[in-house]
């Protein structure tokens, strides 16, 4: 196992920040911790990383546990949203402290360095500052330089935050591309759900200090556990409805089969996605198409129906037909998952 | 218009002043440079010039620690120590000077310590020290401690992740993170150990050859009539200020 964490706590002030995490990840697998932020998936990581001291739990690398180590005796690699980079540095010289400080011989540690910087694709910029780099470059140094001490594991912390959605989007190919080269276990903090989802083997989504859940992408997006999780990693509408005598719950103007163990009368509340919704042009329809936005070979559209407001995915030659103000039918495409209503 | 106003001020309050200096010295320079020499004036700038550089030892070295004591710690009666540390910008040298007599002499509370350790601290060169330290206080500290508050630890976690011990992070990346606070913490340092008149007067008592500074001298001689002494080594002051503001970068200027 590369990275196992039992039970951890940790609260800062009066704020409990986490509330008992555990997770556990396979050498040489990449795992992204996906939440929003403020739900505490830094921080998880910061504690992998030693950088902050949990209250409670257990924190194991490779085997060994690690808790009552410092940071610089963990052997992880971390890479930070802002970059972090040693300003006064030049890069090569950024690359290479991590040998430097372990007494590796200068010729060879510049050696290494720059063999490192020619992998991540910034071989003729090792004489730079960082200043000198554009974001994307900086965050490359920044993997390099977590890189050069050959880390057991590598945690990342929101790395292509602070980036344009162009550069995010090339780099975590590429990072996921790397990964696959170099094996090393790797964390990924994320608040972006497409970025967790694509790059990852499996992702923990962290909510309020607890895991909400954990598992593969497909698991994720199609077996979301919980309304958030749903809502999170997809585009849905929630509407709430009750149990009718036909045994389907009517909401929103919908109808749809119900969870098992709902009675008649039971107040519920569904979560639908958006690509679930099917659109008809129907003159007599109750659906009101409101706004269309065209995405790739998608368009996402907006409409009301029966007084809420519903979002629906369709393909691209379908959404040329409907107009704004025009009339639809909306029907369930799939069977949607429902959620009762809590309390 | 604004423009021009504000030239025509800063050229009437700093420029014409400085220019009259000038001429005074200019109207009579063997006199000046005869009275500097015979009435202690170079052993007084010597003086002063050594009190600057124990300044910034001391506050380079305290300044430091404090800095990042208020920067990246957080302890109970951190707030009063973040206050403590600007007095000696705010009460008047010679308050502080008159606190440190009661202090140290007869009766004072450290009288018995520094006679234990059998130093004179009044009208002596220890005297000197502690008022010179005493107002150069703040400069090092806030220095430090705004570079550290506005790069944060980043670079240093960062450093810690790559292995670094706690030392190697000081040296390697904090250290040079503060260079150009160390750097404006020293010229400020200078300039005002190199200006203080009301501490060192009040605990040294301006003994020629004992503890006279450069500005005590301009006073001593101005009492004595020994204008063209006082004018001298006014200019030597006014020129070593001016070459220290200019020696400072740019942003720094614009702050202070």
């Amino acid at each position: 196992m590369g990275i196992v964490a039992k039970n951890l706590h940790k609260q800062f002030g009066e704020t409990q920040v986490i509330r008992g995490v555990s997770l556990s990840v396979d050498r040489g697998e990449m795992v992204s911790l996906l939440g929003p932020s403020g739900g505490g998936k830094s921080t998880v990581l910061r504690i992998l990383a030693g950088l902050e001291r949990a209250d409670s739990g257990e924190v194991w690398l490779d085997g060994q546990r690690v808790d009552h180590l410092d940071a610089a005796s963990r052997g992880v690699g971390f890479v930070f949203q802002h970059y972090a980079l040693f300003r006064h540095m030049r890069v090569v010289d950024n690359v290479a402290f991590g040998l430097k400080v372990r007494k590796v011989n200068p010729v060879e540690a510049r050696r290494r360095a720059e063999a490192l910087l020619t992998r991540v694709g910034l071989g003729g910029l090792s004489e730079r500052w960082p200043d000198e780099l554009s974001g994307g470059q900086r965050q490359r140094v920044a993997l390099a330089r977590a890189l050069a001490p050959e880390p057991r594991v590598l945690l990342l912390d929101e790395p292509f935050g602070a980036l344009d959605a162009r550069v995010r989007a090339d780099l975590r190919e590429w990072l996921r591309r790397l990964h696959d080269e170099v094996g090393a276990t790797t964390v990924l903090v994320t608040h972006d759900q497409e970025e967790a989802l694509s790059v990852s083997d499996r992702v923990i989504l962290v909510k309020d200090g607890l895991i909400e859940q954990d598992g593969s992408p497909s698991e994720i997006v199609d077996a979301p556990r919980t309304e958030f999780v749903a809502r999170f990693v997809g585009e849905v509408n929630v509407v709430e409805g009750v149990v009718g005598a036909d045994g389907l719950l009517s909401a929103g103007g919908l109808s749809m089969r119900i969870p098992a163990g709902s009675k008649v009368g039971d107040r519920l509340r569904a979560v639908l996605r958006s690509h679930e919704l099917h659109l008809e042009l129907d003159p007599r329809g109750l659906g009101v198409v409101r706004r269309v936005v065209p995405l790739d070979d998608r368009a996402r559209v907006e409409l009301s129906l029966n007084g809420a407001s519903l979002v629906a995915r369709v393909p691209r030659a379908q959404a040329q037909a409907l107009t704004i103000g025009g009339s639809v039918t909306v029907a369930l495409h799939e069977p949607a998952r429902v959620w009762a209503i809590e309390g | 218009m604004v423009t021009a106003a504000a030239i025509l001020w800063v050229v009437g309050l700093v420029g014409v002043p400085l220019g009259a200096l000038l001429l005074a010295v200019g109207a009579e320079p063997a006199q000046v440079v005869a009275e500097l020499v015979e009435q202690g004036g170079l052993d007084a700038l010597g003086r002063s010039i050594v009190l600057a550089v124990f300044a910034v030892l001391v506050g380079g070295v305290t300044g430091t620690l404090g800095g990042l004591v208020l920067a990246r710690q957080r302890f109970w009666g951190r707030a009063v120590l973040d206050v403590a540390v600007d007095l000696p910008l705010a009460v008047s040298p010679v308050i502080v000077g008159l606190a440190f007599v009661i202090l140290y002499g007869r009766g004072g509370w450290l009288e018995p310590v520094a006679t234990a350790l059998g130093v004179k601290v009044l009208f002596a060169t220890p005297g000197l020290f502690l008022a010179t330290a005493f107002v150069c206080l703040p400069f090092f500290v806030r220095e430090v401690a705004l570079v550290l508050e506005e790069v944060g630890t980043s670079e240093e976690d960062a450093a810690r992740t790559l292995g670094a011990s706690e030392w190697q992070v000081f040296v390697w990346v904090t250290l040079p993170q503060l260079r150009g606070a160390l750097r404006v913490g020293t010229l400020l340092t200078v300039a005002r150990a190199l200006g203080e008149f009301g501490a060192v007067l009040v605990l040294g008592g301006a003994i020629e050859g004992r503890t006279q500074t450069a500005t005590t001298f301009v006073h001593t001689m101005m009492e004595e009539r020994h204008d063209a002494g006082a004018f001298g080594m006014s200019l030597i002051l006014a020129a070593m200020t001016v070459l220290l503001v200019q020696a400072l970068p740019t942003g720094a200027r614009t702050k202070h």
